[in-house]
């Protein structure tokens, strides 16, 4: 898949199911764990001061029982996305960092589906393919792609925290 | 070092400790405070302290075992129960630890009490969970480092404020205000 087909989406949802998201997950009482490693869980980057780890938290993941309890305010953006099979919902929270750091290249390891990353605050973090290209952090923006599209996220300079919700599904066909 | 901060190494039995350091690392809930120890109330106080800039510059990410108000927080709590169980309080006010993500420098935190209970006899009681380059510093000008399983036990109206980690992915304690 070519990086032209990553199709770009800003203000993807109305302010006001925007909002109620964004609140929800800037507030001090959402539940994040905490990952000493962003990407490749190995040994090697366990204790690798340049992989500073993220916090994250899962809304569902196939296989997972546990559903977090405020998955029902990310269905507007499901049944906008057309979600037919939802393998993961996960949000990532980067802290800021003096320059900006960009992780690994990698896909999330879910074959044949869409993975879509939704901005939940702007800053000046981004989302980089192989190519170089990049897609700058925007509030309410979504980015969807093939799954098999290589990709990396980064942390922002000029906000403490940089939030992304990560999504991988299969589309309804149409 | 003053007389009444105790310092107790080896605090926990190591494979009490090494269960609880596994959780905080990697299955603890945290909650994201943007402005650690920076009440309203006591910016005032931050800048007489010369710490003025880093309000804006300062995080971390804690999580609550117990409060007043809400007693014992299941099931975070018998994650901890090993630490209370040793420290055998009279009466517990507050369990509470924090997570500080490794900064680019050290950032000292403004001196504060945790619990404001003048003439009554608390203790404020700090366990490390990680090993690194921060510490727990007193007004007095004494300074604790943080090294994994240790304890540190001191007056709860004695000021004392923590710090943030240069060499480490994240710096973790726990805080315990009890009445012995």
């Amino acid at each position: 898949m070519a990086v032209s087909e990553v199709k770009v989406i800003d203000d993807f949802l109305p302010e006001e199911e925007f909002n109620t998201i964004q609140t929800v997950m800037m507030s001090s009482y959402f539940k994040w764990y905490y990952n000493r490693i962003t990407v490749y869980n190995t040994d090697q980057y366990r204790n690798d001061l340049n992989d500073r780890g993220q916090l994250t938290h899962t809304f569902l993941k196939e296989g997972e029982e546990a559903i977090s309890d405020d998955i029902s305010m990310l269905n507007p953006m499901f049944y906008k996305l057309g979600v037919d099979y939802l393998y993961r919902a996960k949000a990532n929270m980067n802290l800021r960092t003096d320059t900006i750091e960009l992780s690994q290249y990698h896909d999330d390891g879910y074959k044949n589906c869409m993975t879509s990353i939704y901005y939940i605050n702007t800053n000046d973090g981004y989302t980089q393919f192989e190519d170089g290209s990049r897609i700058d952090s925007v509030a309410n923006r979504m980015v969807s792609f093939y799954y098999n599209l290589r990709h990396a996220g980064t942390t922002c300079t000029n906000q403490k925290t940089r939030v992304v919700l990560n999504l991988n599904y299969v589309k309804i066909k149409t | 070092m003053a007389s009444n901060i105790q310092i107790i190494d080896n605090y926990l039995h190591k494979d009490d400790f090494k269960r609880m350091q596994h959780w905080f690392y990697n299955e603890c809930m945290w909650r994201f405070s943007s402005s650690p120890t920076y009440h309203e109330d006591a910016i005032e106080e931050v800048r007489k302290q010369g710490l003025g800039e880093d309000v804006d510059d300062d995080y971390q990410f804690t999580c609550q075992f117990w409060t007043t108000s809400q007693g014992i927080i299941m099931p975070n709590f018998q994650n901890v129960a090993p630490l209370i169980k040793k420290l055998s309080p009279a009466i517990l006010l507050r369990v509470k630890s924090n997570l500080t993500p490794m900064r680019s420098r050290i950032i000292e935190r403004p001196y504060h009490i945790d619990m404001d209970l003048p003439n009554l006899a608390q203790k404020t009681a700090v366990f490390n969970i990680t090993t690194c380059d921060g510490y727990t510093r007193f007004e007095d000008g004494d300074i604790v480092p943080s090294v994994e399983n240790r304890m540190i036990i001191f007056d709860g109206n004695m000021k004392h404020a923590g710090t943030t980690t240069t060499n480490e992915k994240a710096r973790v304690v726990i805080n315990v205000n009890y009445f012995p």
